[in-house]
């Protein structure tokens, strides 16, 4: 078959989506199919280009392609939904958070205060709705996309995990007594409450978070401030094999981003068989991690996230246990791209 | 691990820690997810289809519960009650169909599933067999690089040995060159053998010279001694004589007895000529142990039956039958030889012999004995010496006189004659026909015959002169033996 891998980019910036973009075009690819990962530019801001951005979206017919034609389109991201073709299947890594869940948050870049704001998200929300029932088929990367989607929209999907990149990769060696935290330098994902909670961690565990980002000096400034560099250190970006040594070594994961759709490290975390701390409003990684069985689940407070680190410090035992845990966890979900495949195009 | 007593963390050493384990697994691990999943993941994926299949076959298999939309216009439709009649008969009249499928969905849903554990199985199998062939391959890869050595050796080796090689060939030249230098000594030596072998040639002759000359020397000197000492003496006797008689002049007694001197002032001349021409003591006294079987056989030699040697000379028969036992005694009229003897112990008295021989009384010898003494007589004396010797001898007694033998042609020739105090050569058959005829029995004359370097006597009449040879083969001196009755 061939087969249209829809997405929008963010030029230079690299995230989960585009390791799943990969991820999903290379097991299209080994099942035997023609696959073509079909993307334009998107930006976020002003509003102008948002509108502007669904008006292309829409007028793109891809039934006709002056050339080739696809059997299947897969569209992974908003405003991608509105192109038209006669086999459409969605697997929705999220909508426009902004106007959705993120609506008059602190993480909404003032969206929500102007009228352009409010215009735009009921523009998004009628048009995404309309999308959306055109598709014969509508999967969700996680259970959180799908409560949204049947909250927002009062549509239906199907949710379908895979594996995060590398997943035969990962693991597991004995702990050396530090929390693990790799994820973009963002707001959103909220290193700043790992770093906090340091300040209130009584064993002598340390915190060491990976990722680049646009909130690296925020971050470096605020440990400064709370006079804590000699246990947390920003160590930058890793290699693949890096990463994955770091997350072998640690005593556990924290990972407590804001109402995550996905979350690889929460996975990655259980693929190296270690706890996961994470925070009850931390979307889908409270739906892989099971509270005092394969990490901890609390309140998104620095005291909290402190009293879990030690926890998993003077119970190390216990701390093995719950990887091991994570691990089976992992395992029973019977996550793999031979799923994906098999449910997305049959 | 962590200690648990350790409040300070060095974040710093930590972060390296975990760097240095990351890249020190790097060179270990080889990727989990290798090509060999490949062809099973296709195989997965072809089972997917077949299991998505099945999934519809399932699906459609169902029961209908609604009636479908194609069929939702004219003139298909019914109303409701109509609609669900239909599907109702429907179902029922399908409903074995239904089962049917249901059992082949599930057996196929089974099939499947064992297809899957067989993929498990497979990929299990080939990543251990992967596993094993990398093994033998590093094994194989570290036996080659040995091999490698080996082979790098082995070339050392033939190098070596080709340079032994090349020592060995120079060894082998020299080893030639020694050779041919060994050669040319060897020859050296044996020119030098020879040379050797010549010079002990000289040697020996120089010996033999300086022995003879030897010899000649001290004959000179013996013969110069025993003249002075003569002289000596008659010089002496001259002067004592001299000196007694004074202040009287020479009595005609004196003058006698210094003229009587006369025939004894060739004495010494006569001892140096034997010396030189007899042969020596040694030869001499050898050559007459040919006559004590003779001696022995006629049981003489006792003291009531001695021997007397007439002409007793230097003694050599004397020495020969004392140490053989035998009581003997000679005469002799040269005084050097005299001396001689005496210095010797041997009984000897200076007489004439036929003076003796008178002296004697009758049948009172065992023998008597002459060499070399019969051919200086004169024939009357000799006659007079037979008479006197027959009346001497005791029964069986002996005569033994020896005598050059003129019937060898040199010495009948010339040789005879070397002595100037030599008569004439007397004929073997007339010596033996002497004795006869003088009253001695058995009376033959010997010539000498060596055989295996032992000496015999043999009869003188069996030696047949028919050839010139005989003349000189036979031995230059003989024997006449006879015997009293």
């Amino acid at each position: 078959m061939r087969i249209g891998v829809i997405t929008v980019q963010v030029p230079f910036i690299r995230g989960g989506a585009e390791i799943l973009t990969d991820g999903l075009v290379k097991a299209i690819r080994e099942a035997g199919h023609e696959v073509e990962e079909i993307s334009m530019p998107f930006r976020f801001a002003p509003v102008s280009e948002v509108k502007r951005s669904m008006d292309i979206w829409a007028s793109e017919n891809f039934e006709y392609m002056n050339g080739y034609t696809m059997d299947l389109v897969i569209c992974l991201k908003f405003p991608t939904f509105y192109l038209q073709h006669p086999n459409k299947v969605a697997w929705i890594i999220h909508q426009h958070r902004a106007v959705y869940d993120l609506w008059d948050t602190a993480f909404t870049e003032g969206l929500s205060t102007t009228s352009d704001g409010k215009a735009l998200r009921q523009d998004i929300i009628q048009r995404d709705t309309q999308a959306l029932k055109s598709f014969h088929k509508l999967f969700t990367i996680g259970k959180t996309v799908s409560k949204r989607l049947q909250y927002f929209n009062q549509i239906s999907s199907i949710t379908l995990y895979h594996p995060p990149k590398l997943d035969s990769h990962f693991y597991n060696a004995p702990a050396e007594p530090y929390i693990f935290f790799p994820s973009r330098l963002e707001r959103l994902k909220r290193q700043d409450l790992l770093i906090k909670a340091m300040k209130y961690v009584k064993s002598p565990v340390v915190a060491l978070l990976a990722g680049e980002g646009g909130q690296k000096m925020a971050l470096q400034n605020l440990i400064e401030q709370l006079d804590i560099n000699h246990r947390v250190r920003l160590i930058g970006r890793l290699s693949d094999a890096e990463m994955i040594g770091f997350y072998a070594h640690c005593l556990g994961v924290f990972f407590g981003s804001y109402d995550e759709d996905y979350g690889y490290v929460t996975l990655e975390a259980m693929l190296a068989a270690k706890p996961v701390i994470t925070c009850n409003d931390s979307g889908e990684a409270v739906e892989f991690v099971i509270d005092q069985e394969t990490g901890f689940v609390v309140n998104p407070e620095p005291e909290a996230i402190a009293q879990a680190i030690d926890d998993l410090y003077f119970h190390q035992q216990r701390a093995v246990a719950m990887g091991i845990a994570g691990l089976e966890r992992y395992k029973s979900l019977n996550i793999s791209w031979n799923n994906v495949i098999q449910q997305i195009l049959w | 691990m962590i200690e648990a007593n350790n409040p300070e963390i060095n974040v710093d050493e930590l972060i390296q820690k975990i760097c240095n384990e990351v890249a020190k697994r790097q060179v270990d691990s080889q990727p989990v997810d290798s090509n060999s999943n490949f062809e099973t993941s296709k195989m997965r994926l072809n089972i997917n289809y077949i299991e998505a299949l099945l999934k519809n076959a399932e699906s459609r298999s169902g029961v209908r519960t609604k009636w479908p939309d194609k069929l939702n216009h004219f003139p298909f439709k019914f109303n409701a009650k109509l609609q669900k009649f239909i599907l109702r008969a429907i179902n029922f009249l399908f409903k074995d169909q239904r089962e049917v499928n249901l059992n082949l969905i599930n057996s196929l849903k089974e099939s499947v599933a064992l297809n899957r554990q067989l993929i498990e199985q497979i990929t299990t199998l080939k990543v251990q067999m992967d596993e094993r062939l990398g093994i033998v391959d590093t094994q194989m890869q570290g036996i080659n690089e040995r091999l490698g050595i080996v082979d790098t050796q082995m070339q050392e080796i033939n190098e070596y040995v080709g340079i032994v090689d090349t020592q060995m060939q120079g060894i082998n030249e020299h080893l030639g060159v020694v050779g041919t230098q060994m050669q040319g000594i060897n020859e050296h030596l044996g020119v030098v053998d020879t040379q050797m072998q010549g010079i002990n040639q000289r040697l020996i002759t120089t010996d033999t010279r300086i022995q003879t000359r030897d010899e000649l020397y001290i004959r000179n000197d013996s013969y110069l001694k025993n003249d002075l000492i003569q002289q000596k003496r008659l010089i002496t006797m001259f002067l004592e004589e001299a000196r007694k008689c004074l202040p009287e002049p020479f009595t005609q007694e004196h003058l006698q007895t210094f003229v009587n001197e006369n025939q004894h002032f060739l004495d010494a001349f006569y001892v140096a000529f034997e010396d030189k021409f007899r042969g020596s003591r040694a030869d001499i006294f050898n050559s007459l142990k040919v006559y004590l079987p003779l001696i022995e056989e006629a049981k003489i030699g006792t003291p009531e039956s001695p021997i007397v040697d007439v002409g007793c000379g230097r003694g050599e028969w004397l020495e020969l039958l004392r140490e053989s036992g035998y009581t003997a005694r000679g005469i002799d009229i040269n005084r050097v030889m005299l001396e001689q003897c005496r210095s010797r112990g041997l009984e000897v008295i200076e007489a004439d012999v036929i003076a003796y021989l008178r002296a004697l009384p009758d049948d009172s010898l065992g023998a008597v004995t002459g060499f070399h003494i019969i051919e200086h007589l004169p024939f009357e004396t000799l006659v007079q010496l037979f008479d006197e010797t027959v009346r001497v001898l005791k029964p069986g007694g002996l005569v033994v006189f020896e005598t050059p033998n003129p019937r060898n042609i040199l010495v009948g020739s010339g040789d005879f004659y070397r002595d100037p105090t030599h008569k004439n050569p007397i004929h073997p058959d007339t010596i033996s026909f002497i004795a006869e005829s003088r009253g001695l029995i058995n009376s033959k004359s010997y010539f000498f015959e060596e055989i295996d370097g032992i000496v015999h006597l043999v009869n003188s009449l069996e030696i047949k002169f028919d050839d010139l040879n005989e003349y000189v083969k036979v031995s230059r001196d003989m024997v006449l033996i006879a015997y009293k009755a």
